[in-house]
């Protein structure tokens, strides 16, 4: 059997970067650059965007299979990402067979172990 | 009109719609590369995308799954959505130039979580699907009124 193939890497956003990602993007949610309204949110401040998270992991991801498209992808966020927090973004090939690698996509917030972000794509070659 | 505003949970039906339009710049392709690490030459190297099976550079598949964060944040739910979860099935690639439109449909409630469903297809200027998925989320418990964002656009630094 063949070593488990898997990279991971940590980083920490900044509201820079929340920012940076929603002139991106488009996608201006005050949970995500406006402070003053995210302290009256559930969360209590600002959240990265999911699809920053996916960035990231696709980053990676292409680290792990260079040149590979991904076909598909599925990820659910069960809890949010904050400024100023180490997190350690993950990638693993759980599965090959002749059509591609099955992969699994993985965002732990490094002090406590949180999930924010897990789901599975399908990359081909 | 400078302001946007969204719809709560209780406002949103079975079968609304929405669209969010973006063209996709040189400047994008470069913004994405720095913010996800994705230095693949097919996004980045023109000779080298030339030689691939998509014959010249490709956007990165995340920019077109933007878009649809971008369309469930600002129109439907709206301001203070929260993302649960996205599938996402990218089915052709999308060029520098291309103006990429996110639709979006409601498709399902479920009232004890608050939690809306709604199907997603990204299409190009020629009405091709590039990606197709579905999204999970919650709506903002109030109507937000948000200021709409500037207009000014990431310029590539030299």
């Amino acid at each position: 059997m063949r070593q488990a193939l898997s990279i991971n890497v940590e980083r920490s956003f900044s509201q820079a970067d929340f920012n940076d990602f929603a002139q991106l993007s488009g996608d201006n949610n005050p949970i995500h650059v406006d402070p003053d309204f995210s302290a009256g949110t559930r969360f209590g401040r600002t959240v990265a965007h999911g699809l920053l998270l996916c960035s990231v992991l696709r980053g990676l991801l292409g680290q792990l299979l260079p040149g590979g498209r991904l076909v598909e992808q599925s990820v659910m966020f069960p809890a949010p990402t904050y400024a100023g927090e180490r997190m350690c973004f993950t990638v693993s090939v759980s599965n090959t067979d002749g059509s591609g690698c099955q992969v699994t996509l993985k965002v732990i917030r490094v002090a406590d172990g949180t999930v924010t972000c897990e789901g599975h794509g399908k990359i081909e070659p | 009109m400078n302001q946007l505003t969204g719809f709560t949970y209780d406002e949103i039906s079975i079968g609304q719609t929405a669209s969010f339009s973006k063209q996709v710049e040189e400047s994008d392709i470069q913004m994405f590369s720095a913010v996800s690490g994705d230095v693949n030459p097919v996004h980045l190297d023109e000779e080298y995308a030339a030689g691939t099976m998509f014959g010249g550079r490709i956007a990165h598949g995340m920019l077109t799954g933007a878009v649809i964060s971008a369309a469930l944040a600002m129109k439907l739910p709206g301001p203070g959505t929260i993302y649960l979860g996205q599938t996402l099935n990218f089915s052709r690639p999308v060029k520098i130039g291309d103006r990429i439109t996110a639709h979006l449909e409601v498709v399902a409630k479920r009232d004890d979580k608050k939690i809306i469903t709604l199907a997603c297809e990204v299409a190009n200027q020629d009405g091709k699907i590039v990606a197709i998925g579905e999204a999970r989320v919650l709506a903002s418990p109030k109507k937000l009124l948000i200021d709409r964002p500037p207009l000014p656009r990431f310029k590539a630094v030299d």
